[in-house]
């Protein structure tokens, strides 16, 4: 069961973590140099990501024979606790729990939720980069899990974030294939 | 049971209609109005939504004593099959189911499904919108929900869509209260 289980964890954070946005939707600013570097001076980290708790849903199908099989879905909930917070940087520690839920009833098994969670932190920053004569603001996302079951296992990736309205953000995913896909990361604050 | 199914139900798309993304980020154009026309004409709602079948995923507390009591979260599957497509409008079929997730211990149920289905439909469009001399175009979804416990209730809501690269999409949600949070809801094609 472990070895499924990070299996499909390699897989979806490998997915999360060659997914971008279309163009520059992922960016809080995008055009002249010099107000960029003005926008990113007053629009700090921790004014962008003001809730000390976000909760976040992303679903996963990793391409197993099973999981075809029974029509399954991974549906992971992951929460994200503050540790630790600046104009620079704003830190969270992760939990990430598993259900397995499947469309195929009769077959298979009823939707349980994993026997391991994964654990890690999450670093978010405000970024500037120039492309051409133009300049983007945007928000980073440098992610770090490790699963206790197997401490050998370790996953890390690093994503832009789309910042949404009232504190919701999304860390977007790779495109599917045939008999796997990842939906984005999707993030809202906890008051 | 139905009608408390329906009032969280009620709750999680009355949340959901009434959000927004930030700024323009949920417009695939903003600019000169005859480039827009031309963006419209170009992006066709069929090139934009490309897949046949999409998966998403939602997260929702709806601000209940038992949530809180039992650190509950409702984890909302959303399964979309498409049923006419054209270039002007393309309409997909929609399956919602809930499971429960609690983080504490007996008396509360760790992971239970919600027996009873929310299912309808969604039309996406592509639509053009000008202000103040400046055109935006953007995907919009129209959905049209029932309860299978409750035939009187239904929902009907609007809201635009973020697109993402790779096909996937997001619909924000509003913002978090004391009790009460939503996720956006993360889409994904399915291939």
């Amino acid at each position: 069961m472990a070895a499924v289980r990070i299996a499909g964890a390699v897989l979806a954070l490998s997915a999360l973590a060659t997914g971008q946005t279309a163009k520059a939707e992922n960016a809080i600013y995008q055009g002249e140099c010099s107000r960029a570097y003005q926008v990113h001076a007053s629009n700090t980290v921790d004014k962008l990501l003001k809730y000390s708790t976000y909760k976040a849903a992303s679903l996963q199908r990793f391409g197993t024979e099973k999981e075809r099989q029974c029509d399954s879905d991974t549906l992971s909930v992951w929460t994200l606790k503050q540790t630790q917070r600046s104009t620079a940087e704003v830190n969270f520690a992760i939990t990430l729990k598993d259900i397995f839920v499947a469309g195929n009833t009769a077959e298979c098994q009823a939707p349980y939720v994993s026997s391991n969670s994964v654990y890690g932190t999450v670093r978010f920053t405000t970024k500037v980069e120039q492309q051409g004569e133009l300049c983007e603001v945007y928000v980073l996302s440098e992610w770090v899990l490790n699963d206790p079951v197997d401490t050998k296992w370790i996953g890390d990736f690093t994503n832009r974030v789309v910042m949404l309205s009232h504190g919701s953000m999304v860390v977007a995913s790779s495109a599917p294939s045939k008999g796997a896909h990842s939906t984005p990361i999707a993030i809202t604050g906890v008051q | 049971m139905a009608n408390r199914r329906s009032a969280r139900a009620a709750l999680a798309l009355a949340a959901l209609g009434s959000a927004q993304a930030a700024q323009a980020e949920n417009a695939i154009y903003q600019g000169e109005c005859n480039r827009a026309y031309q963006v419209q004409a170009s992006s066709t709602i069929d090139k934009l939504v490309m897949h046949k079948k999409y998966r998403a995923v939602s997260l929702h507390r709806f601000g209940l004593d038992r949530e809180k009591e039992c650190d509950t979260d409702t984890v909302t599957h959303w399964t979309m099959t498409e049923t006419s497509r054209s270039s002007s409008q393309v309409t997909f079929d929609v399956i919602m189911l809930d499971t429960l997730i609690a983080d504490k211990p007996a008396p509360c149920e760790r992971v239970k499904v919600w027996n009873d289905e929310l299912y309808g439909n969604v039309t996406f469009t592509t639509k053009l919108e000008e202000k103040n001399a400046i055109c935006e175009v953007f995907v919009q979804a129209d959905w049209d929900m029932f309860d299978a416990g409750d035939p009187e209730w239904s929902s009907k809501f609007t809201n635009r869509v973020l697109m993402l690269n790779a096909g996937s999409m997001v619909v924000a949600a509003s913002g978090p209260t004391a009790n009460e949070y939503n996720s956006p809801i993360a889409i994904t094609g399915v291939k």
